[in-house]
């Protein structure tokens, strides 16, 4: 098995195997317009630590079979709450990590690896009021005391009269 | 420091005579039955002698302030009761239990249903009642203070601003945020009890939570972001289960034991209503763009039907005329046409038309609404104030549901709160 080399934007050189690099896309579409494995692959937009969970995740994805077409996309969307046991595990994290492996992934394509990303954090939106996603996710109110004022009109039974 | 003050009844009793007096006729005795139920309802709260009246006042202040939804997560488990307990466990000496309690707020990661639970109580005996319009920091002092301890007050934001690391969902791009939206589409969403007068529904959070975070959610999730909509439109579309409104599936044998169902069909065999309807309701409800020309204000485009429809289809139709919702001039679209209060949805016209009927009824019979119909909140379109001409009602029916769950589940915290209270009224007598 052909080995590649990526180095993170803390300059950490990680050795992993093409078939699991080449579960993101860009690093995939990398090696075909270069034409050679030999050649270090920069991730600048990727630390070390970051980069080693993402590696983690697609070896233990190295197999799975992803189309990436819009009607399993729409299946994926349908079970919004589906997340695999494993996945849900390796999601465990905090929130900067989590963030960070969203981040990641969308910038390394990895499609599957975004998903349940969104997916995690959609989980964690999905019930709350707006007051509670705003303390979750230290999300400031940046609404005018006119907008304020107009939420409260729509939210009247909540106020206290 | 706790400071306690029961001197603003005097001060209540004025907001409510200005509200009735805005919002009501000025029946002299019909006003004197409203301003005699509330002075009572809050004066025999103010003093809670014993540990049942104490947990009563922390129910009522949970349920004046309609937390139905935050006490969904009240019954949490947690551990702090026992970190409390530790705390107070020497004596009334409350100075001390502050500091300790300080620290712990730094220390550990505090419940925010408890620490929720002591800002409404602080808010609550220090008369803070029109919600959210008091300066939090007039009374502000740099040590931790329980007596502003209003949402925006130092205490709730000491919470999060202890923890920056939490900042970064912000840090994504549109595109991401979208997805991230996206799933929080629920297939699964189902409107619960869509019954007038019964409790309310489960809220959507794409519809009606996440657009009011933040400007940035907001933006995202216009009802003119056409592409986002649409792909959402067409996964709902292909779900089987969802597809169908449920407003067409009421449910009534899930309506809360205690929850008197009203007679609300005999209402629209008055025949002034049935003239109205005539006149008013049109009859085909079949076709989407139909029903946008006919309840259209002229401030909706077509770029909006895909929302619309959308929306509709996840949080239902009106359940009088099953009619969609439309867009009006207030809002971008349908939380104005679900009307928490009743717990449904209903269309201008048809709420028009319940209020024609109802409020006749109400302002003389104050009795049957509040035995027979308990009728929430209602609310004209536009109108500033909801009626709360059974509001009393609707608390008792919070009240007791958040008494429960104290009782039940908080009630060591609620004794340890109970004791801090009694040391500062101590105090404040001595003084």
């Amino acid at each position: 098995m052909s080995k590649i080399k990526l180095i993170s934007s803390d300059n950490e050189e990680f050795v992993v195997d093409q078939l699991i690099a080449e579960r993101s896309m860009l690093i995939k579409n990398m090696l075909e317009d270069v034409g050679e494995i030999n050649v270090p692959i920069p991730l600048p937009n990727v630390s070390s630590n970051v980069l080693r969970k993402v590696l983690e995740w697609c070896e233990h994805h190295k197999n799975d079979l992803y189309s990436g077409t819009e009607e399993e996309s729409d299946i994926r969307l349908k079970k919004s709450t589906d997340i695999d046991e494993w996945d849900r595990k390796f999601m465990a994290v905090d929130q900067e990590m989590l963030f960070e492996i969203v981040l990641a992934s969308n910038y390394l394509d990895i499609k599957p690896l975004l998903d349940t990303g969104c997916k995690t954090v959609a989980n964690m939106i999905r019930g709350k009021s707006p007051e509670d996603i705003r303390k979750t996710f230290n999300i400031p109110n940046d609404f005018t005391p006119e907008e304020e004022e107009q939420i409260r009109k729509e939210n009247e039974w909540a106020e206290d009269r | 420091m706790l400071q306690f003050s029961f001197q603003n009844c005097k001060t209540h009793t004025c907001y409510m005579n200005t509200s009735v007096n805005e919002h009501l006729d000025q029946d002299e005795s019909f006003l004197r039955i409203l301003i005699d139920t509330r002075k009572k309802i809050r004066s025999s709260y103010f003093k809670p002698q014993t540990f049942d009246e104490f947990v009563h006042c922390l129910a009522r202040v949970r349920a004046m302030k309609r937390l139905v939804s935050i006490c969904s997560n009240f019954d949490e488990e947690d551990n702090w009761n026992g970190v409390w307990n530790t705390l107070v466990v020497d004596g009334d000496s409350h100075a001390s239990a502050m500091i300790d309690y300080e620290g712990l707020l730094d220390k550990c990661s505090l419940s925010r249903n408890l620490l929720e639970l002591i800002n409404d109580y602080a808010e609550y005996t220090t008369q803070v009642l029109p919600f959210r319009k008091i300066p939090s920091s007039d009374n502000l002092d740099s040590s931790l203070n329980l007596t502003v301890a209003s949402p925006k007050s130092n205490l709730y934001y000491r919470y999060s601003s202890e923890s920056p690391k939490y900042a970064k969902i912000l840090d994504c791009p549109d595109e991401i945020l979208q997805l991230i939206f996206s799933y929080c589409y629920d297939a699964s969403y189902i409107e619960k009890l869509p019954f007038a007068f019964s409790y309310r529904k489960q809220r959507h959070t794409l519809i009606h939570d996440l657009p009011n975070t933040c400007l940035r959610f907001k933006k995202i999730l216009s009802p003119r972001n056409v592409s986002f909509w649409k792909r959402l439109l067409k996964v709902h579309k292909k779900n089987p289960n969802s597809a169908v409104t449920c407003s067409e599936s009421i449910n009534t044998s899930a309506v809360a034991k205690f929850t008197d169902i009203p007679t609300i069909i005999p209402i629209f065999l008055d025949p002034s209503y049935q003239s109205y309807a005539a006149k008013t309701i049109h009859s085909d409800t079949s076709s989407l763009a139909s029903s946008i020309i006919q309840t259209g204000d002229g401030t909706q485009s077509c770029d909006e039907s895909t929302y619309i429809e959308l929306a509709c289809n996840l949080v239902g139709r009106c359940v009088l005329c099953n009619r969609i919702p439309k867009l009006t001039k207030f809002k971008d679209c349908i939380t104005s046409f679900y009307r928490p209060s009743v717990a449904t949805n209903i269309c201008d016209q048809c709420l028009e038309a319940i209020i024609d009927f109802y409020e006749p009824v109400s302002r003389y019979k104050f009795d049957v609404m509040k035995d027979r119909l308990g009728v929430g909140y209602i609310s004209r379109p536009g109108q500033k104030f909801p009626s709360w001409l059974s509001e009393h009602v609707q608390l008792a029916r919070d009240e007791e549901k958040a008494f429960k769950s104290i009782y039940h589940s908080q009630g060591e915290f609620a004794r340890s709160l109970f004791r801090l209270f009694r040391a500062q009224l101590a105090e404040l007598c001595e003084q």
